[in-house]
């Protein structure tokens, strides 16, 4: 092979390099967590990471390195710092079996293995080391993993110098910014080839999610959102997909299997031949029109030279078919399979087991193997591994397995002697553990004996098919719209009549790309692969979607909704409406504000901690929500991005910094700009991160999602998608249904035209809003309250509701009180995940005159306290406040979570003092309860304009008499309320 | 609470405010002032007594300016300190003539 050509091809290092300098904002790599997309730049930085680590352990040329991690832009980071560090990768999929991970790592030898664990430990911890070490072309590269003759997978271990002659072979012409879609497993030597393909041209690739693979209407979706331009479509998808793929579709590469019967209009489908055992592109052929026997074509380079030869290695005349050979002087060997490596690599030539025929015009059409290989869906099967995984689970001695290839339904069947103990289910349950989902068997088959050829070895073309021999069972009819439809689904994928709704899928002949066809036919977003491979019948295929139609969407719908909810402007819940209302009787007070500042001490990269700022303001829609009156003079928030929050750098010595200290925080306007602010300043001894919210778009959950992604932006980890809109646009949703119409009802009948006691009775008006605290002695401990909680069947919550509902009682004498607690309102993954204002305030209005014991009190306050959270669609409390004139006595149990800032101290960072200048009431009467690990302590805010320290002393010593009282109780229904309150 | 005191001259119409206008007034402000706006080219709001004012009450001052200022004008003066700080932070200073 004449490798001279390659000494103009520069290293892909230095191209990466080159693009890097040229181009350092340019977008590298999108995945579904970082949608916004890493940077060459970042790219390149996350990499030296990597790099600096391995050299730090000593690892370098010919060492292997394991990389385990979930897909997304990790690995990709993770392969490139290896590639820097001039040492070879093997990668994995973290959804491997454990077994197949173990076998592959020592298999390969590996020193090191960077899982999500080590990649967090690097991003966080590892000063990057700029530049990498030059490759030898014949320096080990990276190794896949494929199945094996020999029962397990095989490693074909690659050499630095197949990325040069893929550049040539690859013939892949991409123009700079181009989008391109990644959609095999990042183990593939396609998606290896990809890589490199984004080193050397300075497009952008976007890693589809998997689920969204496996759904073509998903795909197609994500192709037309994201704008994709070039990307690799197998020639099943390509039929699941149908057609028509989108506006921005350009080139197509297709391959690993047989491309019959498509083509594409307006864009360049090129069919490509390529193999584990070449990196490189090894034919192409531009396909123009569907063909029965597609070609493969033809090298594109006079480098590469494909022979077809007969079984003594002589070539074949022209026209005649002959096993495909081809040099590749970079694939070194089989790993540990000398055998087989001189099996298949003779005199420099690499036996494929393909058998081709060359067309008159030099292209080469594929015309099926010389071995027992099969592909399914691409993938390539050696019966041997199937075999082998079934034995081990059954404990037989004779298996064999046999692939069927349809270009619409390939599956593979195991055929064994004598009656099985396990049923079919769990032996491929069993066998997940060790083989790929696409390996497992479609058909178990006995036979009585094998057939065997006239040498005695197994004729494997003769085991039957088990089609023929489906048996059939009872019909059962279709009962429901969706078992119709999806009863019509599977029989046009699996090209069979009548199918029962109790008839097994993969039993029928299902395969992955059938299954493909049917999500395609049915067309719901929701309905996965997953779903048919676990259901595996339409009954229960229909069951398992019903009860997901009630859960919450998977994380890339949720991406969907959300980034579709942040497109129009939404109503305010009417906790929001209420705060700005508080805002607004004392204006330019800081009441609402809340104010954070962190200290990173002298040594912190202060870009670091900018750039992690930076993520969070973009991560979060609050960081760019404007609230506004619309045209109608309504309230509504919006977001607009224009109008993200911008962080930046400021930069003063410590002495102007003390001097700003006392006076950071600056009020915020509550209509027309994001009511969040992060500023970073650099001082002479210390870097610092404030962070100031207003109340009106924050509670205490959200300020945990915000510092949580500041720590994971800062550690170079992927950040969660923020559903705040998404939650925005289900309560409007929720205010036209049925359940707010209960809810309304709910409160009308138990709360309204009562005359409650909601507050300590007010003994003086002076004008403003002054706030006091006072702290209220109560007996309660830690363990106590634990106790409590065990013993009278109420939680720590209630049992503060209940103290301060007696306290009320005891101080007016009225026996009719309302107290509101604080609920987090977290109730589903999307609320958890949204960050914004969600807590609400529930009314709990107790009737004393209709309990008598205390555990009728417990029982009472449980059960409204279910019954509120139930009915907090309708948001009752906050319809009857008005601020300072008829707001309810607040309650709220906080324990060390609520400020747990853990998550900013693995950054090094440490919470710093500051004042935030409050004196004015949130409410008029607002009762915390603190609770660290040692104690409990309990506050009373209050508008000191309206009562005098006599009155608060009043309430104090009350609450104090009820609580020691009652935190002693040990059997609540021994004591009665009227002995508490006398 | 809030008292409205309505003076008119011409087509001038002074509306004299005290209390609050919050959600609980804010439907009595429509009705006694937004309601009337018919023939009105001048609007003033005299806020002197206004002691609060919540964003039902924005709304309502936003709506009966807008009607008077298609053919004339409106200006809202006399404001307290906590009512000029209510305009000032929610950026109404710029839509409302506020003296």
């Amino acid at each position: 092979m004449d490798l001279s050509p390659l000494a103009k091809v520069p290293y892909f290092m230095d191209a990466f390099t080159k693009w890097t300098v040229e181009m350092p904002d340019s977008r590298m790599l999108v995945d579904d967590q970082y949608y916004k997309g890493w940077t060459r730049a970042r790219v390149d930085r996350a990499s030296a990471r990597v790099y600096g680590y391995l050299k730090q352990h000593g690892i370098g040329r010919e060492d292997f390195v394991m990389i385990c991690l979930p897909r997304g832009v990790f690995p990709i980071i993770a392969m490139i710092g290896v590639w820097k560090a001039g040492a070879a990768f093997v990668a994995v999929e973290d959804t491997y079996a454990p077994e197949r991970i173990e076998f592959i790592r020592n298999d390969c030898g590996c020193k090191l293995t960077i899982d999500a664990n080590l990649m967090q430990k690097i991003m966080n911890e590892q000063e990057p080391l700029e530049g990498y070490e030059r490759a030898d072309d014949h320096d080990a590269c990276f190794a896949v993993y494929t199945s094996g003759s020999t029962g397990r997978p095989k490693g074909v271990l690659h050499e630095y110098g197949d990325i040069k002659l893929d550049a040539i072979a690859g013939n892949v012409q991409i123009e700079p910014g181009a989008r391109g879609a990644l959609i095999a497993p990042l183990n593939f030597v396609v998606s290896i080839k990809s890589l490199t393909g984004v080193m050397y041209a300075p497009c952008c690739f976007y890693i589809v999610p998997l689920s969204t693979v496996k759904n073509p209407r998903k795909l197609l979706q994500y192709y037309i959102e994201n704008k994709i331009v070039i990307s690799y479509l197998s020639p099943s998808l390509i039929r699941a997909v149908g057609g028509d793929l989108g506006p921005y579709l350009k080139i197509v590469h297709t391959g690993s299997e047989p491309a019959n019967g498509i083509s594409l209009d307006g864009i360049k489908l090129v069919n490509n031949y390529a193999m584990s055992e070449g990196a490189f592109t090894l034919c192409q052929f531009e396909i123009d029109k569907p063909y029965d026997e597609c070609p493969v074509g033809k090298p594109n380079t006079p480098i590469i030279q494909i022979r077809l030869v007969d079984e003594d290695g002589n070539d074949v005349p022209q026209g005649e078919t002959g096993e495909i050979i081809f040099e590749n002087p970079f694939f070194r060997h089989y790993i540990n399979l000398p055998e087989q490596t001189a099996e298949a690599l003779r005199d420099g030539w690499y036996h494929t087991g393909d058998l081709g025929r060359m067309l008159p015009d030099g292209n080469l059409v594929l015309v099926g193997r010389a071995n027992d290989m099969i592909k399914i869906d691409g993938n390539r099967i050696e019966p041997a591994e199937i075999e082998a995984a079934f034995k081990r689970v059954t404990g037989k001695e004779w298996a064999a397995a046999k692939g069927f290839e349809k270009p619409d339904q390939s599956f593979v069947c195991v055929y064994y002697l004598g009656e099985l103990e396990q049923s079919e289910d769990e032996i491929r349950k069993a066998m997940e553990q060790s083989v790929p989902y696409y390996m497992i068997p479609a058909f178990f088959m006995q036979i009585k004996e094998p057939p065997l050829l006239p040498n005695g070895k197994l004729a494997r073309k003769e085991l039957p098919d088990p089609r023929a021999t489906i048996e059939r069972g009872e019909y059962v009819a279709p009962r429901t719209e969706f078992e119709a439809a999806l009863c019509k689904a599977f029989e046009s994928a699996l090209g069979i009549d009548n199918i029962s709704v109790t008839e097994d899928f993969y039993t029928l002949g299902g395969s992955s790309v059938a299954a493909m066809k049917v999500l395609s036919i049915m067309n719901l977003d929701d309905l996965s692969a997953v779903d048919i491979f676990q259901g595996r019948t339409v009954e229960k295929i229909a069951e398992l979607y019903a009860e997901k139609a009630e859960a919450t969407a998977s994380d890339v719908s949720e991406y969907d909704k959300e980034m579709e909810a942040r497109k129009h402007p939404h109503e305010l819940v009417p906790t929001h409406r209420s705060v700005i209302d508080y805002q607004l009787f004392t204006p330019t007070a800081p009441m609402w504000i809340f104010p954070f500042l962190f200290s990173f001490g002298p040594d912190a990269d202060a870009n670091r901690v900018l750039e992690a700022a930076r993520m969070v303001t973009i991560n979060h829609p609050i960081f760019s929500t404007i609230y506004e009156f619309n045209e109608d003079f309504d309230l509504q928030q919006r977001y607009d991005p224009m109008r993200r929050v911008r962080v930046g750098i400021e930069y003063m010595t410590d002495a102007e910094f003390e001097a700003q200290r006392d006076n950071l925080i600056e009020p915020f306007d509550v209509l027309g700009s994001p009511m969040i602010r992060i500023r970073i300043i650099k001082t002479d001894s210390n870097c610092y991160a404030l962070i100031v919210f207003h109340h009106i778009i924050m509670d205490g959950m959200s300020m945990q999602i915000v510092f949580q992604s500041f720590a994971r932006a800062y550690m170079g980890q992927p950040l969660e998608l923020d559903t705040y809109y998404s939650y925005l646009e289900d309560e409007e949703r929720l205010r036209s249904s049925a359940a707010f119409r209960k809810a309304y009802d709910y409160y009308m009948e138990n709360y309204e035209n009562v005359d409650w006691c909601k507050i300590i009775e007010p003994d003086k008006q002076e004008p403003g809003n002054v706030n006091k605290r006072v702290v209220i002695p109560t007996n309660m401990t830690p363990e106590n309250l634990t106790a409590l909680e065990q013993n009278c069947d109420i939680t720590r919550s209630g049992f503060l509701t209940a103290i301060a509902t007696l306290a009320l009682a005891k101080m007016s004498g009225k026996r009719d009180v309302m107290t509101q607690f604080a609920f987090h309102n977290r109730v589903t993954k999307r609320k958890q995940s949204a960050g914004g204002f969600l807590a609400l305030l529930l009314p709990l209005g107790v009737r004393l005159d209709k309990l008598t014991t205390l555990a009728d009190l417990y029982a009472e306050v449980n059960k409204q306290s279910s019954e509120g959270i139930a009915n907090s669609v309708y948001d009752w409390a906050t319809a009857q406040d008005n601020p300072y004139v008829d707001d309810a006595l607040a309650l709220s149990f906080e324990n060390a979570a609520i400020t747990d800032m853990t998550a900013l101290q693995v950054m090094g960072a440490k919470m710093e003092p500051i004042d935030p200048h409050n004196d004015a009431a949130l409410r008029r009467n607002f009762l915390q309860v603190f609770e660290t690990a040692d104690n409990i302590t309990v506050m009373l805010s209050f508008m000191a304009t309206i009562y005098s320290d006599e009155r608060i002393n009043e309430f104090s010593e009350a609450l104090t008499a009820v609580t020691n009282r009652m935190i002693e109780v040990t059997d609540p229904a021994s004591v009665t309320i009227a002995e508490v309150l006398a | 609470m809030l008292t409205i005191n309505k003076a008119q001259a011409g087509t001038t119409l002074t509306v004299s405010l005290a209390g609050r206008l919050d959600t609980t007034t804010a439907k009595q402000f429509h009705s006694e002032v937004n309601d009337h706006l018919e023939g009105v080219t001048d609007l003033v709001l005299d806020c002197k007594d206004l002691d609060y004012i919540s964003s039902a009450g924005l709304r309502e001052f936003l709506g009966a300016c807008k009607t008077v200022s298609e053919n004339g004008t409106h200006v809202i003066k006399n404001c307290n300190d906590n009512v000029l700080g209510v305009f000032k932070i929610t950026k109404l200073g710029g839509i409302l003539n506020i003296e």
